[in-house]
């Protein structure tokens, strides 16, 4: 099983992960913005979303409406099983290239 | 905080929602209208609109666009279903190869004869069409009536009406007349060429016409005496890469012309064709011409006219007619004008007589329509065809549209379905129709004497119309099989209780094939009149012996200063029989003049056409002389005084014992006294009758030179004829050609008309024959059971085989008794088109129903074989 992510779907993920149950494209797009001081296009959040559902790391459902969507339902992501196991193998696999580099990185 | 006067803008809201699919949508709009207002608070109106515009199309991906991925659509897209139409119509044109290689090159040869014809005819239809407002343009027609009555329609005028009419009548805004150069010697330095298509013209010519001028003042170029404003092929052909400009050019010997401008070549689409204009008032009448530039009776001029916007030529027409009655004394006739729109003069002058013979082209009428009736014909052919494969082969298909309907398929869509299927090989076709009709326009252009070749933007123009011709195709002949198919209940369908094979759609099958039949017999019939009427015009007996006879054309000054040393040095030879010479020769138009008897009583003035002609005329053409004698030097007066005239104008003029007999001829001329009388000769192209003939010594200088060979070897003696002219007059090209060459070009329409028509008569045979093919085919496919069982049952493999061929033998019949008469009236109308034609035999149809029959036979016979032959416990055994 694939379970490689990229790098701007790492941070989806992640994003996904820490707003468990809330998250929808709008809200990811502006923690990248805030928390990440990096403008990104709201498509390109959503195409990752659907990307990562497709490959089973996420999963939505439709739900909470707000008055400033104009009464529209978000989609809400939440991440799935699989999708943690890809976090923490990413993640894993960081620390290990860490543990090479770091003594370098740090001097 | 939130504004909510300002909304997202609607349109990239509504274009959104077009393109997404449903099931992201809302969530996507919500979050694209939260970062609206989110941006709005932040950037402003403005910004928030154009993010918004640019986040609707930033988020077009695969993700979210409508029929993309089979799988993830739940809803099926519209184009979902096309694709998956696509795939199936692929699936099922490969399954059933030899009907889909039938129907695919069936359209191909449809369309693209349909293309070569629709471009022929677009070019026919196009003459005369370039010129600047071209609807106000028209040429003044003269119809010479005698006091017989009789009317001869020219196309020629008087010289003396133009200018006479020119500044009267306030509708005409330029008037223009020409007069024809003939055969012209023009000569720069060294180089000197005969050159035939020259005018007399003078500046309103070009400000009547816009044929392109590319070096010069339209206004003034041919105002100047001894002008000449020639065209680029000209002007490369004489002068190379010098400027022409102001240069001389020396015509017919004597004459110093200025070169004044340069025209574009003449496009070829124009029914007047000219490659050099010389100005008017250097025309000279020639000597010896009983008329001169103020006559109002010498009908030897084409005269155009440019009327103002929106004014009537039928009141002009009556203006001039007017004219021309007060003119004319009380008993004669008026002559009658018509004046002629520009756009009818290609087409619509096949019954005028150019007294010329000028550079004037016309087309007919009848080949047009009888090659779009073609291309309509090979269009039904092949549409046929598809439509009865395409019902032949949706027997197969029961299950399928079966399963279909058990889906949920609605009618509506199936038939969707089948037609796009149908449509598909349409359009596949027609792509490789435009290679082929291409190819085949290549091919073909030379041996037809099409002398037209279609631009990048014909071809681009005639895209739509095809693509809509195609769809027609298409959907007409898909519609059938594809109601048929799906109108029946799925649960038939799927237990197989449909009646299979043979009898689907039988007797529509059976309808379409015997309209095929008909159009095949047609066509063949129309072949073999054709063809025979064109062989049994260049094999009439005309009066007159063609063969071995050389005309050869010279300048007037030549024939008076060489004429009677050349003639005597030729006769020394012994391979030259005899020499003459004459004002026209055979099949040219004749001069029309006049001749009345000498009776006091009767003042009548009768039409009657002449020649001027040498000595010896008679002997060297092979026209009998049945009472009387040719001219003859030993009778001075003969070159003045005497005529001889054709059996024809001895009944004409009711004369008893016609020689020695005197007449008016000419009306200036006094009399003349009949000295011979000629057996009747064709003189005039087998269109015409035999009409009254007169021949008279020349008396103007005169251009042709005929000359009898002995027969064989003739290009030795072509050789010989050609150094003693060089002898003679030494510099001057000699240009000659036969007597027989010359008359076969005269039925050159008919010839090509009989090469169309059989090429494509061909081709309809061809295309019926596939069709019967692939039925054929199928059909037997079918019957492979119903065959194994009556060979079981003891048929032998002859029964067997009239079993099969008896029902197409009998739809040929049928077919024959339905197309004949309508074969015989249209092929009776084009042959009244000549005074000398064929009878149509009865034996034209019986070989035409024998020749299709056989063709039939042989298509079907490979295929019937094999089936009579079919081992029975093989087809019988999987039951």
């Amino acid at each position: 099983m694939k379970l490689n992510l990229g790098k701007f779907e790492e941070i989806v993920l992640l994003i996904v992960a820490a707003q468990h149950g809330e998250a929808y494209g709008m809200s990811i797009t502006k923690t990248i913005e805030k928390e990440l001081e990096r403008s990104v296009t709201l498509s390109s959040v959503h195409t990752s979303l659907y990307r990562l559902e497709e490959k089973g790391l996420v999963k939505s459902q439709v739900g909470g409406a707000s008055e400033i969507r104009g009464g529209r339902s978000k989609r809400l992501f939440m991440i799935t099983e699989k999708g943690k196991e890809s976090l923490k193998k990413s993640r894993q696999m960081g620390e290990k290239l860490w543990d090479m580099a770091s003594s370098v990185v740090y001097g | 905080m939130k504004n909510t006067a300002i909304k997202p803008p609607k349109l990239a809201e509504r274009f959104f929602k077009w393109y997404c699919r449903n099931e992201l949508a809302e969530s996507i709009l919500g979050d694209l209208e939260e970062q609206f207002y989110y941006n709005l608070e932040k950037h402003g109106n403005n910004k928030a609109k154009l993010y918004y515009w640019l986040n609707t199309f930033t988020f077009i991906n695969r993700y979210t666009l409508r029929g993309y991925g089979m799988e993830k659509d739940k809803s099926g897209g519209f184009g979902t279903m096309l694709f998956h139409h696509l795939l199936i119509s692929y699936r099922n044109l490969s399954r059933h190869k030899i009907f889909t290689i039938i129907n695919v090159f069936g359209l191909v040869i449809g369309l693209a004869s349909c293309l070569l014809i629709a471009g022929f005819l677009n070019n026919e239809l196009s003459y005369d069409k370039f010129h600047e407002d071209s609807e106000n343009i028209y040429r003044i027609n003269h119809f010479f009536v005698d006091n017989s009555g009789t009317i001869t329609k020219m196309a020629n005028t008087a010289p003396a009406l133009v200018p006479a009419i020119k500044n009267l009548f306030p509708e005409i805004k330029k008037a223009t007349q020409m007069r024809y150069a003939r055969r012209s010697l023009l000569e720069y330095g060294e180089k000197s060429f005969y050159e035939t298509g020259g005018f007399y013209a003078d500046s309103s010519f070009l400000e009547v016409f816009n044929f392109p001028l590319a070096v010069g003042d339209k206004h003034r170029l041919l105002d100047e005496p001894n002008s000449v404003v020639i065209n680029r092929q000209m002007a490369a052909k004489y002068f190379g890469n010098v400027d022409p400009i102001g240069k001389t050019i020396i015509m017919n010997g004597d004459m110093n012309l200025e070169v004044t401008g340069i025209l574009e070549p003449v496009p070829g689409n124009s029914h007047l064709q000219f490659d050099f204009l010389v100005s008017f008032t250097s025309y000279i009448v020639p000597e010896g011409y009983l008329s001169d530039l103020t006559s109002w009776s010498w009908a030897g001029f084409l005269s155009y006219v440019r009327l103002a916007d929106g004014s009537d030529a039928k009141v002009l027409e009556d203006k001039i007619n007017n004219m021309y009655k007060e003119m004319t004394p009380a008993e004669y006739n008026p002559d009658i004008t018509y004046v002629q729109p520009l756009s009818d003069i290609y087409l619509g002058s096949g019954d005028l007589v150019d007294d010329l013979a000028s550079n004037i082209q016309s087309g007919n009428t009848f080949t047009i329509y009888s090659l779009g009736t073609v291309a309509l014909l090979i269009l039904l052919i092949a549409g046929f065809n598809f439509m009865n494969l395409s019902v032949a082969v949706s027997a197969t298909r029961y299950k399928e549209v079966g399963l279909r309907k058990m889906l949920g398929a609605e009618r509506g869509s199936l038939i969707f379905q089948l037609l796009t299927e149908s449509v598909l090989l349409g359009f596949i076709s027609l792509l490789l129709a435009y290679v082929f009709g291409w190819a085949a326009f290549q091919y073909i252009k030379g041996t037809l004497d099409w002398n037209f070749s279609p631009d990048i933007m014909t071809i681009l123009i005639s895209i739509p119309f095809a693509v809509v011709i195609t769809l027609l195709i298409g959907v007409g002949s898909g519609l059938y099989p594809a109601m048929f198919l799906s109108g029946h209940k799925a649960v038939a369908a799927l237990k197989d209780s449909v009646k299979h094979g043979a009898g689907t759609g039988s007797n529509l099958r059976k309808v379409l094939t015997a309209v095929q039949f008909c159009i095949s017999i047609s066509l063949i019939a129309a072949t073999i009149v054709i063809t025979k009427q064109y062989q049994y015009l260049s094999e009439q007996k005309l009066g007159f012996d063609k063969e071995n006879v050389v005309v050869m054309k010279i300048l007037p000054e030549d024939m008076n200063k060489y004429y009677n040393v050349f003639k005597d040095r030729l006769l020394k030879s012994n391979h030259i029989v005899n020499v003459s010479r004459t004002q026209r020769i055979m099949g040219e138009p004749w001069p029309i003049n006049m001749i009345s008897v000498n009776r006091e009583t009767d003042n009548e003035n009768k039409r009657i056409l002449g020649s001027q002609v040498g000595y010896d005329f008679t002997k060297t053409m092979g026209i009998n002389l049945i009472e009387g004698r040719p001219f003859s030097k030993e009778f001075s007066n003969d070159a003045t005084r005497s005529v001889i005239v054709n059996e024809t104008t001895v009944k004409y003029l009711g004369l008893d014992d016609p020689v020695g007999k005197d007449v008016n001829y000419f009306n200036f001329d006094g009399s003349r006294k009949i000295i011979g009388v000629v057996e009747d000769f064709n003189f005039l192209p087998l269109h015409h009758q035999i009409e009254p003939m007169a021949l008279v010594m020349p008396f103007v200088d005169i251009q042709n030179i005929v000359v009898r060979l002995s027969p064989g070897n003739l290009s030795e003696k072509i050789n010989e004829l050609k150094s003693i002219w060089t002898d003679v007059n030494p510099g001057v090209p000699l240009e000659y050609r036969f007597m027989d060459d010359h008359l076969n070009q005269l039925y050159r329409n008919e010839a090509r008309l009989s090469g169309l028509i059989f090429s494509f008569s061909g081709l309809t045979v061809l295309l019926a024959c596939m069709g019967l093919y692939g039925l054929i085919a199928f059909s037997l496919n079918q019957r492979r059971r119903e065959m194994g069982i009556r060979k079981v049952l003891g048929a032998s493999v002859t029964s067997l085989l009239v079993r099969f061929t008896r029902q197409y033998v009998i739809l040929i019949g049928v077919s024959s008794l339905v197309a004949i008469p309508v074969i015989q009236y249209i092929l009776n109308l084009w042959l009244e088109g000549f005074a000398y034609r064929i009878e149509i035999g009865w034996w034209v149809y019986v070989v035409s129903m024998i020749a299709l029959l056989c063709i039939a036979l042989f298509t079907i016979s490979h295929q019937a074989v094999s089936a009579a032959l079919v081992n029975p416990v093989k087809v019988l055994k999987d039951e």
